[in-house]
């Protein structure tokens, strides 16, 4: 067993990192960040798009559930879980909101 | 617009006087008008670009002789008129290369030389004066949705070189060079979001001028305001480091906003 337990605050804001281009190849979309290329799916993409480094984790899932028509709690955990590939490879950081 | 009222308006010359300036015959070979001036954004002191197309034989008396091309100057009514001849070969060169350029599979930025881009540009915006047939069959080599395109991604190749240039000078705190190129990549963002909405010019010296004959789009409004914002608003000193990163984040995520919106 390897539980682990990461902590999200909805509140916070995904900065995506300055090096970080998305791009369209075909129909595909990348994120490219110097020599990495990492293919997003349609998800991860649009949750990608949305981190305008103003939106929060918050307003970023209700986008999600607004445009894939699913219950808010449901894209929530997709948002989050999409946010935390991008963290993990240094795609992004989270920072706290704006006081 | 008409060929022969640009050059009535331009020089006060009649098209066959124009011609004879040069002693071109009328038929025979692709003669045309283009520049600044046919595209509206000409002044005064815009030169007249007379274009020759075809036959080997370059420009009889020229007064500049470039790699691809030769020039003959005039000067009518306080206006300088430049007659470029370009031989068919070269024409065929451009084409080839256009034609060979895949765009959206490959990488395409400088498959073709500045001055090619200049000179497909000024085709396709051009009025003929000689021989409409010729010029048709001139232009028919040339697909203006394939430049457009090709326009568009070298655009976006030169932003995310740009982009790259951006993150190395903030990791060494280079801030005067990061600056500069924040500039340049609002700049590039901006040509790429004018190509995709058909502009051919490639011309930098006239950008702010197609920024505001942009034509009413989802974006235009936001592209005017913050191309205008970034440029020409009050600029960051490198020794303000909190404006500097201000600036950085704003232009990037313009540069990133417009390329998302071209790409889909």
């Amino acid at each position: 067993l390897d539980p682990g337990l990461t902590e999200f605050c909805t509140a916070d804001v995904p900065v995506p990192e300055l090096r970080v281009v998305r791009r369209k190849y075909g129909s595909d979309r990348f994120l490219t960040s110097r020599t990495r290329f990492f293919k997003l799916d349609l998800l991860a993409d649009e949750v990608w798009r949305a981190c305008d480094g103003r939106a929060s984790v918050a307003r970023i899932a209700e986008q999600v559930a607004a445009s894939q028509q699913r219950p808010l709690d449901e894209a929530l955990a997709a948002t989050i879980l999409a946010l935390q590939y991008f963290q993990r490879y240094g795609l992004l950081t989270l920072r706290a909101p704006p006081v | 617009m008409d060929g022969a009222r640009v050059v009535a308006r331009a020089s006060g010359l009649m098209v066959d006087d124009l011609l004879a300036l040069e002693g071109l015959p009328s038929k025979g070979r692709a003669v045309y008008v283009s520049g600044s001036l046919v595209e509206g954004l000409g002044n005064p002191g815009s030169d007249l670009d007379v274009y020759v197309v075809g036959g080997r034989v370059l420009a009889p008396t020229a007064d500049v002789s470039k790699k691809h091309y030769s020039i003959s100057i005039h000067y009518c009514a306080d206006r300088r008129i430049d007659f470029e001849y370009w031989a068919a070969e070269s024409v065929e060169r451009i084409a080839g290369a256009l034609s060979a350029v895949k765009v959206g599979e490959e990488f395409v930025a400088d498959r073709l030389e500045a001055i090619d881009e200049v000179f497909v540009h000024r085709l396709l915006v051009g009025c003929p004066i000689g021989d409409d047939s010729a010029w048709e069959e001139l232009r028919a080599l040339f697909d203006a949705d394939r430049f457009r395109a090709y326009l568009t991604q070298q655009a976006i190749h030169r932003v995310d070189g740009a982009i790259e240039d951006i993150s190395g000078m903030v990791e060494v705190e280079d801030f005067a060079s990061v600056l500069l190129r924040c500039r340049d990549v609002v700049g590039i963002a901006t040509d790429a979001y004018a190509h995709s909405c058909g502009s051919t010019n490639p011309l930098t010296k006239w950008r702010a001028r197609i920024v505001a004959n942009l034509p009413q789009g989802e974006l235009a409004s936001y592209v005017r305001e913050r191309y205008a914002t970034l440029t020409f608003g009050a600029f960051a000193s490198p020794d303000d480091g909190d404006a500097v990163r201000s600036y950085i984040e704003e232009s990037v995520q313009y540069a990133h906003r417009v390329v998302n919106w071209i790409q889909g």
